[in-house]
């Protein structure tokens, strides 16, 4: 017993008993079962039916490939991230600047500003959905006061997508505000100082000291928030469930819808994997700028 | 002197000081920013009037019957009295259920970051880029095969099924939040203690935690907050009995009496307590913690 | 004409007196080293005389302007810092270009400029490439470039050499002076490492605590040293310092009573003017004493401590009466541990420092 012991704790060994636990338990919760599903989008399989499965080739895939429908929740779910993470960058940056100076209570101002992106997204959606609200919603009040006419925002498409939009971009500006004002108090003092010597414009000063600090974090933001924003679902899901009509539905809720309510297990399985492909790709190129970032720094 | 030395040797930029001008802009923005927090918990201490008024109403006389509604309605038949809705319930197994899955992950991820960190295998990075892959997975489609496994093994709506899913969605955040606070502590320590004859658990729970216990009380805290804020897996895999906070609001959301408002904005103003608590505490780590410990600074 | 002045110059940090009452005069041409140990205010005072740190009291002048309402981009100066604030985005030939934009040349002018300096400092080579990627003893050289590429009035640097090794430092130190040598600006040197300010400087201004100890040519700063301070920061290894009563003077010779033994020693005729019994401190550099077989009325004996061979030369640590007496001597002299050996200080060579820490002169 003595030696099994000595054997396992040796210290070639010490690496790979020390991340087993770990390897086992994601392989358990989430590998196998992603295998599981890998295989089910092979074969024709209902969680709703007792039938068995039946073998089903690369028809699913074909199937959701060609999809008209699945086309138009990807360009939805595009037209959605496209908007929120622009919002959330060009939002980011004025707080960052904002915030890029040292004055009383700032660290009490910035909790405020902070706070939104450790909300659940359920009490996000909730907040939104009582300002949109059509008769007493803040939001809708304020633009009848203004312009006569009553506001019911999620009742048009284009309303619902800024809907979905404004609560998303509201709820993670303040990420992108905190990487990039790490980019900026991580300029050294001594590069403003030589600009300054050096008699260079503000302009020139922001292109060739400021921004070259931001930039890499800017990058890695926009991957981030893409990533994120690809998966939003519990937002819409509890803010215009996809509507009007399915105008909103983003490929998370369409996935969720074509699973949990049609039970077409199959079908959202190969879906699933489209997304993990497009996920891994994402994953990818982030963790590379994160590495490049960090050989550089 | 030394404090002249800091002022030169700094790391951090000093930022320009900008006044308590700057305070009242800044003050005046991040307040806008803040309020439909701020708005919902107004909401809550509002009587129905008042919280369906037109025009909205900014000041009121404060009541607590929304917080008293969150756990107490009066019964519609018999003599009347006050009969429990449940709600307290929901807010102990959102407590429960996250510490615990909590707990689990941080034991078993902080053993591989250690393992990741000092004993790096071949393919170490790839292994990470794996175990971080599954944290940026889009959840719909890890819970689409794992609500069809739970269901087989009969773990679905039980508090076991529940606290391991959390703890495997838990771990990969661990594993990397914990991997970047081992990378930033030196080994010299470590190699000296063994120099010294201490045996290996001695120099991971003697040295290591001890230095780290910082960074592992903002890896639990903010885990714990990510898991307190969850809405999808919590709403597919839990039960009656099992259902966590975020579910529970959800539900009220889709009410068959319309929205009860002002027992929602009572329900999130309790929910948000902690969160509130946490990002004040964490201030200094949430950029770590939001990027899943990819980006220190 | 390129000089500074630099009148009563006070910086105050709350409550910490960075750097007080300061005066210093550049001529065009010269160059001044500003030494002293970490924390004594010499860098603040040169990023006062830059713009970069307001001042608290005093006045800084450069041309014969006063510059202390003025921004550092409006006082023409050419800087080089300790870190060499390299643009880490443009490349070595952008970077060198960079101080030139203000001035709105046409580009021609720009490269045929920066091809000029870049040849001066051998960094023709490397102009395309990114600061990153460059070597320390690049990266210092494309600072320097940058800083003479245009006509400033003043050049100030700031710890220019600290980043780098030591072969390196050695070099570079040759390279500046020279550079330097040919532009007939007045230039500032921040330095803590005496070897580089008696090499490049033409005076020496040496710091402690925010004041100036003295400001003197190198020879004067190591041959002369105006009390105490300057006398042990200046010199490798440092000059001993032996507590003594000065018990008679006659024609030259001081009479010492140094640690039980009284000793003739050779000093300025000043000190007959302290009273026999005067408390003073005898300051002797190592270099100074000759080994002697036989003891005399002028000599100090000791017994060798510690034997510190340095190549050349040899560093012998004595001990006598429990203090510490180091002395250089040439590597062929040989000595061994506990022996008792005898020394005598040679002519001129011996400093008599008062009670107050000054060195008594005349």
């Amino acid at each position: 017993m003595r030696d099994f012991w000595q054997w396992m704790f040796s210290p070639s060994r010490r690496g790979p008993m020390l991340i087993a636990p770990a390897l086992i338990m994601l392989f358990v919760m989430n590998i196998f079962p992603l295998m599981w599903s890998f295989g089910l989008s092979f074969f024709h399989y209902k969680a709703s039916s007792i039938q068995p499965p039946r073998f089903a080739g690369l028809y699913y895939y074909e199937k959701v490939l060609t999809d008209p429908v699945v086309w138009e929740r990807m360009q939805t779910t595009a037209l959605i991230v496209a908007m929120s993470v622009l919002l959330q960058l060009i939002i980011g940056f004025a707080l960052a600047m904002m915030f890029e100076k040292k004055f009383p209570l700032r660290r009490e101002i910035l909790m405020l500003v902070l706070t939104p992106m450790m909300l659940s997204f359920v009490a996000v959606g909730v907040f939104f959905k009582l300002f949109y609200e059509p008769t007493f919603g803040l939001l809708s009040q304020a633009y009848s006061y203004f312009s006569g006419e009553p506001l019911t925002l999620l009742a048009t498409q284009w309303g619902a997508v800024w809907g979905i939009v404004i609560a998303d971009a509201w709820m993670w500006s303040p990420f992108v505000m905190l990487l990039v004002l790490a980019g900026l108090v991580s300029v050294p003092d001594y590069l403003y100082e030589a600009a300054e010597v050096d008699r260079a414009s503000k302009w020139k000063r922001f292109i060739t000291v400021t921004f070259p600090y931001v930039r890499g974090l800017l990058l890695l933001a926009l991957l981030f928030r893409t990533i994120e924003t690809f998966k939003i679902f519990d937002v819409v899901y509890l803010i215009t469930n996809g509507g009007p009509g399915t105008s909103t539905e983003t490929i998370a809720v369409y996935v969720y819808r074509v699973a949990f309510q049609f039970f077409k297990t199959s079908q959202s399985s190969a879906l699933s994997y489209i997304l993990l492909f497009i996920v891994i790709v994402l994953t990818n190129l982030y963790l590379y700028f994160v590495k490049k970032r960090g050989e550089e720094g | 002197m030394s404090v002249l030395l800091s002022l030169f040797s700094k790391k951090e930029r000093r930022l320009r000081e900008a006044g308590w001008g700057w305070t009242l802009f800044a003050g005046i923005i991040s307040l806008i920013y803040f309020f439909p927090v701020l708005w919902i918990i107004m909401t809550a201490f509002k009587t129905r009037a008042d919280a369906l008024a037109t025009p909205p109403v900014f000041f009121f006389t404060p009541t607590l019957e929304n917080f008293v509604a969150v756990f107490y309605r009066v019964a519609q038949t018999g003599g009347g009295e006050a009969i429990s809705t449940g709600m307290g319930g929901f807010f102990f197994n959102s407590i429960f259920v996250a510490s615990a899955g909590v707990f689990l992950a941080l034991i078993i991820g902080t053993l591989a970051s250690y393992g990741f960190s000092r004993y790096p295998l071949k393919g170490n990075d790839t292994y990470l880029f794996v175990v971080l892959t599954t944290r940026m997975l889009p959840p719909i489609i890890v819970i689409i095969p794992i609500f069809l496994m739970f269901r087989m093994v009969g773990l679905s709506g039980s508090y076991i099924g529940v606290i391991l899913l959390y703890a495997a969605f838990n771990l990969p955040f661990s594993i990397w939040m914990m991997k970047s606070f081992f990378d930033e502590l030196s080994p010299d320590v470590e190699d000296s203690a063994r120099m010294d004859g201490s045996s290996e658990f001695g120099v991971f729970f003697k040295m290591c935690i001890p230095q780290l216990k910082a960074g592992l009380a903002a890896t639990a805290v903010f885990a714990v907050i990510l898991t307190w804020n969850e809405f999808l897996f919590a709403l597919l895999l839990t039960s009656t009995d099992t259902r966590t906070v975020p579910v529970a609001m959800a539900r009220t959301i889709g009410g068959e009496i319309g929205v009860e408002w002002g027992l929602l904005a009572a329900i999130i103003t309790l929910f948000l307590v902690p969160v509130f608590a946490v990002t004040y505490l964490l201030q200094n780590h949430l950029l770590r913690g939001v990027t899943f410990g990819t980006i220190k600074k | 004409m390129s000089t500074i002045q630099v009148t009563n110059l006070t910086k105050r940090f709350g409550d910490m007196l960075a750097v007080s009452g300061v005066d210093l005069d550049v001529a065009a041409g010269e160059v001044l080293c500003l030494l002293g140990p970490s924390g004594c205010g010499k860098t603040t005072t040169l990023r006062m005389i830059a713009g970069l740190e307001t001042t608290t009291d005093g006045e800084v002048r450069i041309a014969g302007k006063r510059v202390n309402e003025i921004s550092p981009s409006e006082r023409d100066i050419a800087m080089v810092f300790q870190f060499y604030a390299l643009y880490p985005s443009l490349t070595v030939a952008e970077n060198l270009g960079f101080p030139l934009h203000h001035d709105k040349l046409p580009q021609s002018e720009i490269d045929h400029l920066v091809s000029e300096v870049a040849r001066k400092l051998a960094l023709t080579d490397v102009l395309h490439r990114l600061p990153g990627y460059l070597a320390e003893g690049e990266k210092q050289r494309v600072a320097v470039a940058r800083a003479i590429i245009r006509d400033p009035n003043c050049f100030l640097f700031d710890e220019p050499l600290s980043r780098l090794d030591v072969e390196l430092r050695q070099t570079m130190r040759g390279q500046i002076k020279e550079i330097l040598d040919g532009l007939s600006k007045a230039t500032v040197i921040v330095t803590h490492d005496q070897l580089e300010a008696l090499t490049m400087a033409d005076r020496i201004a040496v710091m402690r605590d925010g004041k100036i100890e003295q400001v003197a040519s190198p020879h004067d700063i190591f041959t002369k040293p105006k009390n105490l301070f300057v006398a042990g920061f200046i010199g490798t290894p440092a000059m001993n310092l032996q507590e003594a009563v000065l018990t008679g003077y006659e024609a030259g010779m001081g009479t010492f009573q140094v640690a039980n033994q009284t000793v003739a020693i050779a000093v300025n005729p000043a000190v007959q003017n302290l009273a026999s019994g005067a408390s003073v401190t005898l300051g002797i550099r190592p270099r100074a004493y000759d080994i002697i077989s036989e003891a005399a009325d002028d000599t100090f004996s000791a017994e060798v401590d510690l034997i510190e061979p340095m190549g050349a030369e040899t560093l012998i640590h004595m001990m006598e009466s429990d203090t510490d007496v180091r002395v250089v001597v040439d590597r062929t002299v040989h000595l061994t541990q506990g022996e008792r050996v005898h020394m005598r200080c040679r002519p001129d060579q011996a400093h008599v420092f008062n009670t107050e820490g000054n060195r008594v002169f005349s």
